[in-house]
């Protein structure tokens, strides 16, 4: 390929300080420690302080990336969420103006838990194209804000968090460059998993209703919160991760044994396995971060590539596969090979000491 | 045993981690403590090893391995 490619020099993790446990969560839902690492695999969750939105945690994402890259800026900035600070105007230019960006394209990508893999291509479009000579890709969600508090089937999986990546134009031979996509949707299937009320399809349904006297009428005419078929998602998830990733791997050549590093949205660890089965892949082969971060959605696939790269899981020049499936429906895969790049991250991995003794040669250097 | 049957108790034990020695095929999903995601990754393995299509609430609790061979036979698996 001759088009100028999109190589990943920075990658940046951020989440809030707050952190709730199983444990927290049993006093408040029928539920149990046990039944929920069964289940889901998430242990502890980082939640948001009241007043701090998507833009905040976005901003402090990015702004680790760019220290990542050793660079001041970014020519544009993609912020992929489905939790906006507000519906209108979008997150992304408000990050930008944060991270002393002003001035440059800045918008959102919405595709859910597939988010930062569309964002991904997006700025990847934008580099062959000339548009952006470096593009600052964001995922970021602050889903505790939308989760009903007493659906015990959302609320232990999600939480709060973002990650950034730079990228800058370079060479498809490169290590860091991201070499194939494979990105895909299925509308007939958009009520999996959405929050109902609060956009135009509610609004407009209820302009010919009685006549509402305020606001608050209008909010209450639609269901506000996060809602989501498990089963139906659970067993979609699987395919439609399984056979992006399979297609993003052949299209770039590679056997599914070439795969170093399955960098897959952190759904829920049964999820992980089955298409870690579906696949042939070994447990090493699988990223796994949501046992201690949950579900973070768009921010998922960032922060559990930096939480292996922290961990020394990954060397240069590894062959590593993102992998996503979210609301839309909608699904996706990058190949990418891992670059020599040190991740910095708010909450790194606590590695034991047994275990940097034992660090694999060649891999990166632990912060 | 039929051989479909056998090759149902082989994925069973080997990919669903089901324990061999309580596995009898006339034993119910729900008797094997197989939950029902487990019943959503069993659908998944079923679909890549036979091709077949297993809709979701098709393996109930209470269906049996035998029942899933029959199940599958008359979805025109031949083993």
């Amino acid at each position: 390929m001759s088009a100028t490619a999109a190589v990943v020099c920075g990658l940046g993790g951020y989440l809030p300080p707050t952190v709730v446990t199983n444990d927290q969560l049993t006093t408040e839902l029928d539920t149990s420690d046990e039944w929920i690492r069964s289940r889901t695999g998430v242990v502890t969750r980082h939640v948001v302080e009241p007043g701090v939105a998507t833009s905040h945690l976005a901003t402090e994402a990015g702004r680790r990336a760019l220290i990542s890259a050793d660079l001041p800026a970014a020519d544009a900035v993609v912020l992929a969420t489905s939790t906006p600070d507000r519906s209108c105007p979008a997150t992304a230019p408000e990050v930008a103006s944060n991270l002393g960006m002003a001035g440059r394209p800045a918008f959102d990508v919405a595709a859910v838990c597939t988010g930062f893999v569309y964002a991904l291509a997006v700025g990847t479009g934008m580099i062959a194209a000339g548009l952006a000579g470096t593009v600052l890709v964001v995922g970021a969600d602050v889903f505790s804000t939308i989760l009903d508090p007493r659906d015990r089937t959302t609320r232990v999986i999600f939480g709060d968090g973002a990650g950034a990546m730079v990228l800058r134009a370079g060479d498809p031979d490169e290590p860091g460059a991201l070499a194939g996509f494979d990105l895909g949707s299925d509308g007939s299937r958009a009520e999996l998993i959405q929050v109902p009320g609060g956009g135009s399809r509610q609004r407009s349904a209820l302009a010919g209703a009685a006549a509402l006297t305020s606001a608050a009428d209008l909010l209450q005419a639609g269901d506000p919160y996060f809602r989501m078929a498990g089963k139906a998602v659970f067993s979609e998830a699987v395919q439609r991760m399984a056979e992006s990733a399979r297609t993003v791997a052949a299209g770039v050549g590679w056997s599914l044994s070439d795969v170093d590093m399955l960098v897959a949205h952190q759904a829920n660890k049964r999820i992980l396995a089955a298409v870690g089965l579906q696949l042939g892949l070994r447990d090493q082969q699988i990223a796994t971060h949501l046992d201690r971060v949950g579900n973070t959605v768009a921010a998922s696939v960032p922060l559990a590539l930096a939480d292996t790269a922290l961990a020394g899981r990954l060397a240069v020049r590894d062959r590593v596969v993102l992998a996503g499936f979210g609301g839309g429906l909608t699904w996706g895969a990058a190949a990418m090979s891992w670059p020599a790049i040190q991740p910095v991250c708010s909450h790194p991995p606590q590695i034991p000491a047994a275990a940097t003794a034992a660090a694999p040669t060649g891999g990166n250097p632990h912060v | 045993m039929s051989d479909l049957t056998e090759r149902l108790v082989d994925l069973l034990t080997r990919q669903v981690g089901v324990d061999e020695a309580g596995l009898r095929a006339e034993a119910t999903f729900d008797e094997l403590e197989l939950d029902s995601l487990v019943l959503i990754e069993f659908a998944l393995i079923l679909k890549k090893e036979f091709g077949v299509v297993v809709e979701d609430g098709e393996l109930t609790p209470n269906l049996t391995v035998q029942g899933t061979a029959k199940l599958l036979e008359a979805k025109g698996v031949m083993v």
